[in-house]
């Protein structure tokens, strides 16, 4: 049943045609976060020049010596190239970010070479569809060929008047006359379009009608006398352009836009204020920039050879300093920017292919990028508000999440527990692992209680179990509160003991949506100090590279506390460049490894390839994946307990250790009868089988739920090679297993499912 | 989906019937779709198989596009 728009507050509800959307903001707020993302801005060398040029586009095909190309990007910028090879001052390179360190790229040499080895095509001639109205303009400077050009470039019928015999007295002070055959060449483009020039021609501005609309005047500096000042109107424009060759030319263009705006009657002020050179927005990290001194061209032009090797001090400004530090990122080649928009748009879409729908639920929400950005842009709080929105409007794909959901209804339901410390009617403690540190480490879990329980005062509990997260994580909000409320509940009951979490993530979400107070396991071991450990002992002087759990970024107390065990402990750690607040995800957070396990088997090895040395870490799923990936990692508990389990532990395990560990602990320690013995009894699945089962998440207990209504549900056999199959549908799955009959047993060869329901036909 | 997408899976018989599994129309449905298909089933007892390649190809493909609707 879909919700009400009341209860999603604001959407857009129509059941009548079967559809209920909403917006995770809207467009305001869409365009503030999209301005955080800076990665689409030009670099400083092209917004610092007037015109705009594509410095970098041309120093990247430079770079590869595709001077034709390059030229063609520099042509594209102006109608002016040879007179700004012979005439700019060069802003930009003043501009370049090198100009700080060593030196700015040498840009206008560059654009020189473009100019002298890329083959001149024939220009394009523009053919641009006449428009009825006409401008006159009445001028003296650069400014008014190009405001000409711009204007005849998109249709117009411009008649140029260039009265005063000392018109381009500018331009040539800029030019050298002796390289007036290259820069006259601009000129040659006026003969496609429809400007006519009027060279020392007086103009009546008596010839223009004030009554047409299909008339403009533009009058520069001196010839603004032939109207008033206040006849300034839609039809009569002044224009005062100054400064530099490359000013002026910038100048014209800016008043071409504003005289095809007055002609298309729209406002002429707004959306003006990257015309011209500005400072960019946008961050390019200068760390690691190798100092390159400019080249020199001992005969004043830059030789191929020389261009390449100047190109070449270009960096190619740009941000990326999330992606670079994001395997999430990396996978699916995006920036924040741009994904904001995908998901604007998936979000948006009523009927039709949700195709931003994967990226979304991909997303470890880790809060990395927002630290590491400049400007704090916190891609995963966006993916966590889509999931929010795709939950409550039904969007979201029941598959995804559907495995880590069960997983928690186990973790706080069959997998669930919670007593007293033997012996006491009330705690002050109360231990509470983390379901996935129960899952992974139930050996290692044990060995902590029992040690709490004999080193601290006053009672310590138990209480396994989920805190939420991964309800929270898969967007259903919901159901992370029912789950809250039912853990907060238990506490009461429990007498409001002090709860000592093993898992950062759980501190993290019990101190911000719930009023349980909280302690890491990490605090209580620094205050009663290290346990006295018979077990595995790693040797004193172990340097370790450290992993900060996400749990833990921006609690530096965590960290700090964390690090000073170690120490204790006689080890060192090495801090890697990306670790601390900025420490990537190990491929589980978000839920990335249950709805794309190849996406968190590439972000678990990013973390792994960053050194040879063993991994530490203080969250039971980091350490996990590392092992997964075969490298050799401990979690901060095995260290200090002496565990040093080097394996893996495969889904169904973790489900089982969960059901284990309730039923031994109950029994050990609370003398609680269990039914255990009646789940002991293993399947026989063949190794390839197993590995399948982990790749398809369906658990062993699945496989034991199919073949226990095998003589019910039937099966069939294939003569040929004798293998079976049977099936059963539980809620909505149909999980298939193929077996082989061995001696009063099974030999499970092959697991597989659908959601699809299948029927047939009479 | 009317196509023929999974390969023959060979000579099946139906354990409980003994008698060889013939193809016959049936249809999977999904999300409130529901797409005809030709499939392995017992005359008899009318035991619909449904082959791995099927399951893991075709229908998984279909199940993933009708979620992202």
């Amino acid at each position: 049943m879909p919700l009400s728009a009341t209860t999603l507050g604001g959407a857009m509800d129509d059941t009548k045609k079967g559809y209920i959307m909403k917006q995770a903001f809207d467009q305001n707020e869409l365009h503030e976060k999209e301005a955080l993302c800076t990665q689409q801005e030009p670099p400083n060398c092209q917004t610092t020049c007037p015109i705009h040029v594509n410095v970098r586009e041309i120093c990247d095909e430079v770079k590869k010596g595709n001077f034709d190309e390059a030229r063609k990007i520099f042509e594209k910028a102006t109608l002016f190239p040879n007179c700004i090879v012979y005439g700019c001052d060069g802003p930009c390179e003043c501009g370049c970010v090198r100009e700080g360190m060593d030196q700015g790229v040498q840009i206008r040499k560059l654009e020189k070479a473009v100019m002298q080895f890329g083959t001149a095509k024939e220009r394009l001639r523009y053919l641009p569809k006449k428009k009825k109205e006409s401008v006159y303009i009445v001028g003296e400077s650069i400014a008014s060929v190009a405001l000409a050009g711009e204007l005849g470039k998109k249709g117009y019928t411009v008649k140029l008047y260039l009265p005063n015999k000392e018109s381009f007295g500018e331009v040539f002070a800029m030019l050298k006359q002796e390289h007036a055959s290259i820069w006259m060449k601009d000129f040659d483009f006026f003969l496609s379009i429809p400007v006519e020039f009027h060279w020392h021609e007086s103009f009546d501005i008596e010839q223009i009608d004030p009554n047409s609309e299909d008339i403009q005047l533009v009058l520069e500096k001196e010839w603004m006398i032939l109207a008033e000042r206040e006849k300034e109107s839609s039809q009569i424009h002044f224009f005062e352009p100054k400064g530099s060759l490359i000013d002026l030319l910038s100048q014209g263009r800016s008043m071409a836009l504003t005289i095809d705006w007055a002609i298309q009657k729209v406002t002429t002020s707004i959306g003006r204020e990257k015309e011209g050179s500005y400072q960019t927005t946008l961050f390019t990290n200068l760390d690691h920039i190798e100092i390159l001194q400019p080249v020199k061209a001992e005969a004043g032009d830059f030789t191929i050879a020389q261009a390449l090797e100047e190109a070449k001090r270009c960096i190619h400004c740009e941000c990326l300093e999330c992606v670079k530090a994001c395997g999430f990122l990396q996978y699916y080649h995006k920036y924040p920017k741009m994904a904001i928009r995908e998901i604007y748009n998936n979000l948006s879409i009523v009927m039709g292919n949700h195709s931003a729908n994967g990226f979304i639920n991909n997303c470890s929400l880790c809060g990395q990028c927002k630290v590491i950005c400049p400007n704090g842009f916190d891609l995963g709080e966006v993916c966590l508000l889509a999931r929010n929105v795709m939950t409550d409007t039904d969007k979201m794909p029941v598959s995804t999440f559907d495995f880590a959901l069960k997983d928690l209804a186990f973790s706080n339901g069959d997998g669930f527990f919670v007593r007293h410390q033997p012996g006491y009617e009330m705690s002050r403690y109360l231990f509470f692992p983390g379901c996935q540190t129960v899952a992974i480490a139930a050996k290692t879990v044990e060995e902590v209680y029992q040690d709490l329980m004999k080193r601290v005062d006053g009672g310590v509990g138990l209480m396994t179990g989920c805190c939420g997260i991964i309800a929270q994580w898969s967007g259903d909000e919901k159901l992370f509160r029912q789950q809250l409320d039912f853990l907060e509940q238990q506490w009461v009951q429990m007498g409001k003991p002090i709860l000592i979490v093993g898992c950062s993530n759980c501190m993290e979400i019990f101190q911000k949506y719930s009023d349980i107070s909280v302690r890491g396991i990490w605090d209580l071991l620094e205050e009663i100090g290290l346990p006295e450990s018979t077990g595995f002992q790693i040797d004193e002087g172990t340097i370790f590279q450290l992993h900060d759990a996400c749990g833990a970024r921006n609690h530096p107390e965590i960290q700090e506390s964390i690090r000073r065990l170690v120490s204790r402990k006689g080890c060192t750690i090495l801090e890697e460049q990306r670790n601390g607040n900025q420490s990537g995800c190990c491929g589980y957070g978000g839920l990335t490894n249950y709805a794309n396990p190849d996406l968190g088997k590439k972000m678990s090895q990013m973390i792994t390839t960053q050194s040879d040395l063993r991994i530490l870490t203080y969250c039971m799923n980091c350490k996990d994946q590392f092992v997964a990936q075969g490298k050799e990692s401990y979690h901060i508990l095995e260290l200090f307990y002496g565990m040093n389990p080097q394996q893996t532990v495969d889904i169904s395990m973790k489900r089982f250790n969960r059901l284990l560990f309730k039923e031994e602990m109950l029994e050990k320690h609370w003398n609680e009868e269990t039914a255990r013995q009646e789940r002991m009894t293993k399947l026989q699945i063949t190794d390839d089988c197993r590995k399948e089962m982990n790749q398809r998440m369906i658990l062993e207990s699945d496989v034991r739920d199919v073949m226990s209504t095998l003589e019910q549900n039937g099966s069939v056999w294939n003569e040929q090679t004798d293998e079976y199959w049977t099936f059963k549908r539980m809620g909505e799955v149909t999980f298939w297993v193929k077996y082989r009959r061995a001696e009063a047993s099974y030999l499970i060869e092959g697991v597989y499912s659908h959601r699809m329901e299948v029927e047939g036909e009479g | 989906m009317k196509e023929e997408f999974y390969k023959d899976p060979g000579k099946i018989k139906c354990v409980r019937c003994d008698c060889l599994l013939e193809k016959r129309k049936a249809h999977f449905s999904y999300m409130k779709q529901a797409f005809p298909v030709e499939l392995p089933t017992c005359p008899k007892c009318g035991f619909i198989f449904v082959p791995e390649e099927l399951a893991t190809g075709k229908v998984f493909q279909v199940e993933k596009a009708l979620e992202d609707k």
